[in-house]
């Protein structure tokens, strides 16, 4: 068995194309016939088309790896996923002479593979992560000898697949030397430049210059200007036969480097798009001037490297976004493991939280510290800005406030030492809204200060009215001066008490409305009787309906305390 | 994909360039959907530059048919490659669809 190649990609509609020109460079490889690549390139198009809609549906996002290895007669091509796995009991057979609006409903991809494939094998896992594989077996009909000849521009299209193939990070100077060696070389020219388009400057620039070149390290030219340039601006090829007649020639390059420019060739490098995304340039055809048949081979190279260059940049965006993508996870497990393991369990009350950042990881989160006086601290805090800042923030801030609950400082010194803290131990200027509350279980008595957080909603059990609570502070992190004076309240049996973030009351319609607090308490009177971690899932779902197509912008965080009814 | 349009004897005759993958796909679905949304159901499609179809644009090309015939048109093709003829064979849908060597025998044949 001949390993051929593999690819990872994140399991998404985009990456298609990257599957397909993977395929491409796996049939380049084996030299299949036009018809075995058609039929191998459809059957995996289909196979990872169903991975990407039905192992990952929905926001579910995962990878997708493909492997290709060569044995004996046949090719043989393995797609794993570790998405949901397939339910055999839910594929519907396809039915060949259903009418024609029955077809269309699905199954067509499945049809193909078998029709197209000469064994397919199947593994599912036993649950949803573990990995679920495809293995497409397909005989190897090769393209004709008459056929197997190549054309410079198959062989171009042929070096750059299968360098796609080998490996999934080759760097794009190294492809750009093969490219441009292999345009010198089939055009029979002496010397040759590749430029790329830096399109924020509106530059062009040299990336490649074949061959010792001396002091020419780099050539940075407008668009529109010289040779190159101009052929950047019109995106037609350009045929100069006598270099040192055309007023757009720079002499001084050839002053520079010591060579004597006679004629150039420069095509435009056009993506599928039919964009400009590089100049090459030829110098000094060995046997005369360059020819039509030149111009119109050295267009099509130019295409062919145009996709490859930009194939090899999707790769690397790609892997790059992997590895991103990987801190992230290892970011967010690392920022749940501050959140508290359990929800405390308390006789006569009932305690539920949840914690949705937007993003892999927030600046928002919740704590719950048992007290040395058998009281409970509950805390909630929204650490000003999003991402990893913002988490990277949040860690100092809960490790601050839990060291002044272990020390049993009261609710208003835990905010004022934290305070402190941050100020003299941070230079970043960020800041944190916080409420630390400490509940006795047995009375309901809470004393609590507040650092500028919204105030907790209070739900009146006895008269169905609701209160806003809070004390004198402001957000920790602010004023090295700042006053917390604590407050006191005292939850009555049935009594609801929601501490929340913005994230909660700030979502956005698609009308720009906001959910508000009105809904917030509307919602809350409704469901008085659920639990209070089914409460909190219900508001979670309450307002991602309401944000409906919006996206979420705001990390969203609840903490419910919930006294039990008199009769309990 | 590369798609234009233009109309001959009433027709709308389109001719198709590429691939007819999950992407092209969307392009064609658009621009047969906006014809047909103008009200026209007599619909050519010029296939020889087709290279490659998958069971996305088979599903485009079946629910534009059932639409076009429900409104007394039809969508004909015309040329079809030998790699697409295969595909519409292995599913079936060469039994369904009107295929035409030229597009002035599609259009002779409404």
């Amino acid at each position: 068995m001949t390993f051929l190649g593999e690819l990872r990609v994140q399991a998404r509609q985009e990456n298609l194309r990257l599957i397909s020109h993977f395929v491409h460079g796996v049939g380049q490889r084996l030299a299949l016939s036009d018809r075995a690549l058609f039929d191998l390139e459809l059957a995996i198009e289909e196979a990872a088309t169903n991975i990407i809609h039905h192992a990952y549906p929905g926001e579910r996002k995962g990878h997708l790896l493909i492997s290709a290895s060569e044995t004996g007669d046949f090719v043989q091509v393995t797609l794993t996923d570790w998405g949901l796995p397939l339910d055999p009991t839910k594929v519907k057979p396809f039915d060949i002479n259903a009418p024609v609006e029955a077809r269309i409903k699905g199954g067509m991809g499945l049809h193909f593979i078998h029709a197209l494939m000469d064994s397919v094998e199947r593994t599912t896992s036993a649950e949803p992560g573990q990995p679920n594989t495809l293995k497409l077996v397909k005989l190897i009909e090769r393209a004709e000898a008459g056929q197997s000849a190549m054309s410079p521009v198959q062989e171009l299209n042929a070096m750059r697949s299968v360098s796609e193939v080998m490996t999934s990070n080759i760097k794009l100077d190294d492809l750009l030397n093969l490219i441009l060696s292999k345009l010198v070389s089939t055009i029979n020219a002496e010397r040759g430049t590749l430029y790329l388009v830096d399109e924020e400057h509106g530059e062009l620039w040299s990336r490649v210059l074949l061959q010792d070149t001396g002091p020419l390290s780099e050539i940075r030219l407008k668009i529109g200007e010289g040779i190159a340039g101009h052929v950047a601006a019109t995106g037609a090829v350009l045929n100069i036969p006598d270099a040192y007649a055309d007023p757009r020639f720079n002499p001084q390059f050839d002053k520079v480097s010591g060579f004597h420019t006679r004629t150039i060739l420069t095509a435009p490098m056009l993506n599928p798009q039919q964009k400009v995304i590089g100049v090459v340039q030829l110098l000094n055809k060995k046997d005369g001037d360059f020819t039509f048949r030149d111009e119109r081979l050295l267009t099509a190279m130019a295409a062919q490297a145009a996709i490859s260059i930009e194939n090899t940049r999707l790769y690397q965006q790609e892997i790059q976004q992997q590895l991103i993508n990987r801190e992230l996870e290892t970011a967010h497990s690392i920022q749940a493991s501050f959140l508290p393991d359990r929800i405390p369990a308390l006789a006569g009350w009932d305690i539920g939280a949840l914690w949705c950042p937007i993003r892999s990881v927030a600046g928002d989160f919740y704590d719950f510290h048992a007290l040395a006086d058998g009281r409970v601290g509950v805390v909630i805090a929204d650490v000003s800005g999003k991402g990893i800042p913002a988490a990277l923030f949040m860690a100092l801030s809960v490790t601050v406030l839990r060291y002044g609950m272990s020390i049993n400082l009261p609710p208003e010194e835990v905010l004022r030492h934290a305070n402190e803290m941050i100020i003299s131990e941070q230079r970043s200027r960020m800041f944190a809204t916080t409420f630390v509350g400490y509940l006795d279980p047995d009375s309901g008595e809470m004393l609590f200060a507040c650092g500028g957080h919204n105030p907790p909603l209070w739900y009146h059990a006895a008269t169905g009215a609701v209160d806003y609570v809070t004390a004198q502070g402001v957000a920790v992190g602010i004023f090295k001066e700042a006053e917390f004076i604590p407050a006191r309240l005292r939850l009555e049996p049935s009594d609801i008490f929601v501490l929340y973030t913005d994230g909660i009351t700030e979502v956005l319609n698609s009308e720009e409305e906001e959910f508000g607090e009105d809904r917030l308490e509307a919602l809350i009177r409704q469901h008085t009787a659920l639990p209070a971690q089914e409460l909190a899932d219900r508001i979670l779902e309450t307002i991602n309906d309401f944000a409906a197509e919006q996206e979420l912008s705001d990390d969203a965080t609840l903490v419910i305390v919930k006294r039990a009814g008199g009769g309990e | 994909m590369n798609i234009t349009e233009r109309e001959q004897d009433g027709i709308t005759i389109f001719a198709l360039e590429g691939r007819v993958d999950s992407e092209g796909a969307l392009d064609l679905d658009l621009a047969l959907q906006t014809a047909v949304s103008e009200g026209k159901h007599k619909l050519v499609l010029e296939m020889d530059r087709v290279r490659y179809i998958n069971s996305a644009g088979l599903r485009t090309l079946a629910d534009i048919l059932t639409q076009v015939r429900a409104g007394q048109g039809d969508l004909k093709l015309v040329n079809l490659s030998q790699r697409v003829a295969r595909v519409f064979q292995i599913i079936g849908f060469d039994k369904f669809f009107s295929i035409y060597a030229t597009v002035d025998e599609a259009i002779a044949s409404f």
